[in-house]
């Protein structure tokens, strides 16, 4: 019995790591079709949104199998819960990075307003945060966890970075003022992302702690 | 023996992951470096708790050969039936990101004294047969430098207009009629297309330029639309190539005593790429297919 609930648990654990290396592919190939104005490459990271769709109905109808099932208690449970309320936050980083996709779509039909540099560091520091917490969920190991938290930090710098750069774009030139909001959504759905990545890796240093973390901006 | 070949798995400079029913039965240090994983918390796992990336784990299972992107590193991935190889490509591409870098800045530094060059040379009035042939040369020369700029010059495409493909062979034509003399090439360019002409016809010209160098008749160019993309090809009937891929990387030659820079098929793909397409070769029996796809707009 104990066996066949550590299986069914360990592959809701691997199915969120799919879950998540979806999403940093879609974030990849978003910020590859932003800097190099590809439109195909764009479109193709809108049509995998529904993969990860239905990879989370998919997955929280696992986990909701395994609690009737196996009526789990504990760090098991736990874990169930981790994964359920990580599911949402990874199925609307998802979404995020569609969205970076689909204004990549509208910016590679003209001229970039600039050599962007800012925007796909920021898409760079997004992959090495789901790269962490993957080793984070993979290796069960919390100090990852939280040095994941301290990376989001990272882009949230970054954003404002882009946000002051953009604002005196428009300011000295308002015939930019189209172009540099577009850019100025693609770094808002990056930090968003960001932002639903720190909320996964706060549930994972629940999972692996018991230890309701939160990030000091979370709490108002 | 067997012991030997273990010893030599852990001292391997290339990746090994050895998997069953979509486990870990064994991975080398090379590879528990490349994948950024401790060995003793993977081996008897799954597989995707490992590799922790969906696509390299749909290779290991589908079997394949892949570039990947995998936590910063480009991996190439080699998987057969419960063995999965990898290779670091990282350096690789690093080089290749710098001779980029560094052929732009060249472009943009000859692109103005070459500007000058071809009106002063037009100036000058050759005295004698032999000048003339000496000015006739530099000029040929200088031609060739300026298309070569301005091919290694990344640009974004010009304006797009929507043309009839067949519009395209008359020009080619006129620029290669000496070396379309006697050979036989057939024309099958029916679709209209809306993008930037000048990038299909210097896709064309070096991709029909390639295949009259070293291809053999008859030469086919042929358009094709399926969906929302485009494809383009120039097919040939030589002989098959030991590499399809590697032809793309710049100053490489497909062919012994190559007689170009080895830059054409390399000009093809950044072209093709700044159309948001790629270029690709592959072998169809009886023939070689070289060709771009891009969206259709």
């Amino acid at each position: 019995m104990r066996e066949a609930l550590d299986r069914a648990l360990n592959h809701l654990v691997e199915e969120s790591l799919r879950m998540l290396s979806l999403v940093r592919e879609m974030t990849q190939e978003a910020t590859e079709a932003l800097v190099s104005s590809n439109g195909a490459k764009a479109e193709g990271v809108i049509a995998k949104d529904k993969e990860v769709d239905a990879l989370e109905l998919k997955v929280e109808n696992e986990a909701i199998a395994v609690i009737a099932r196996h009526q789990p208690v504990a760090s098991d449970l736990r874990l169930i819960f981790t994964i359920i309320k990580a599911l949402t936050d990874l199925e609307r980083a998802g979404d995020y990075a569609m969205h970076v996709a689909e204004d990549a779509l509208l910016l590679a039909k003209e001229p970039p307003l600039k050599r962007y540099v800012t925007l796909p560091e920021m898409g760079r520091r997004l992959l090495e945060m789901m790269d962490t917490l993957a080793k984070a969920v993979a290796e069960r190991d919390a100090a990852l966890a939280r040095k994941v938290l301290e990376m989001d930090d990272q882009v949230d710098g970054l954003y404002e970075e882009v946000t002051r750069e953009l604002i005196t774009y428009m300011m000295e030139d308002p015939r930019t003022i189209t172009k540099a909001l577009t850019l100025m959504r693609v770094a808002r759905s990056y930090e968003r992302l960001g932002d639903h990545l720190e909320n996964v890796a706060e549930r994972v240093i629940y999972w692996l702690t018991g230890e309701v973390y939160k990030a000091p901006e979370d709490v108002y | 023996m067997t012991e030997a070949l273990a010893q030599a798995w852990e001292e391997a400079m290339e990746g090994l992951v050895l998997h069953r029913e979509r486990r870990v039965l064994y991975l080398n240090p090379k590879a528990a470096e490349l994948l950024e994983v401790r060995r003793e918390k993977v081996v008897g796992h799954s597989l995707l708790l490992a590799l922790r990336d969906h696509r390299l784990e749909a290779l290991a299972l589908h079997g394949g050969e892949r570039a990947l992107e995998v936590r910063g590193r480009l991996l190439k991935a080699r998987a057969l039936p419960g063995r999965l190889y990898l290779w670091d490509e990282t350096e690789a591409k690093r080089r290749l990101e710098a001779l980029e870098e560094a052929t732009q800045v060249l472009a943009h530094e000859l692109r103005t004294p070459l500007a000058g060059m071809g009106p002063l040379l037009e100036a000058l009035t050759p005295k004698t047969p032999q000048e003339k042939e000496v000015l006739d040369l530099l000029k040929g020369e200088v031609a060739r430098l300026s298309r070569l700029v301005k091919d290694l010059s990344l640009t974004q495409p010009g304006p797009k207009r929507t043309f009839a493909l067949e519009e395209l062979w008359p020009r080619l034509e006129r620029l290669l009629q000496e070396r379309l003399r006697g050979r036989r090439v057939e024309v099958h360019l029916a679709h209209p297309v809306r993008t930037d002409p000048e990038v299909v016809f210097q896709i064309l010209l070096n991709l029909l330029d390639n295949a009259l160098k070293y291809g053999q008749d008859p030469i086919r160019l042929v358009s094709l639309a399926e969906g929302n993309h485009f494809r383009l090809e120039v097919r040939d009937r030589g002989p098959e190539l030991p590499d399809y891929e590697n032809l793309f990387l710049p100053h490489h030659r497909g062919f012994q005593g190559g007689t170009g820079e080895g830059l054409g098929l390399y000009l093809v793909r950044r072209l093709a790429r700044n159309l948001g397409g790629e270029a690709y070769a592959f072998r169809q029996e009886p023939e070689n297919v070289f060709g771009v796809h891009f969206p259709l707009d």
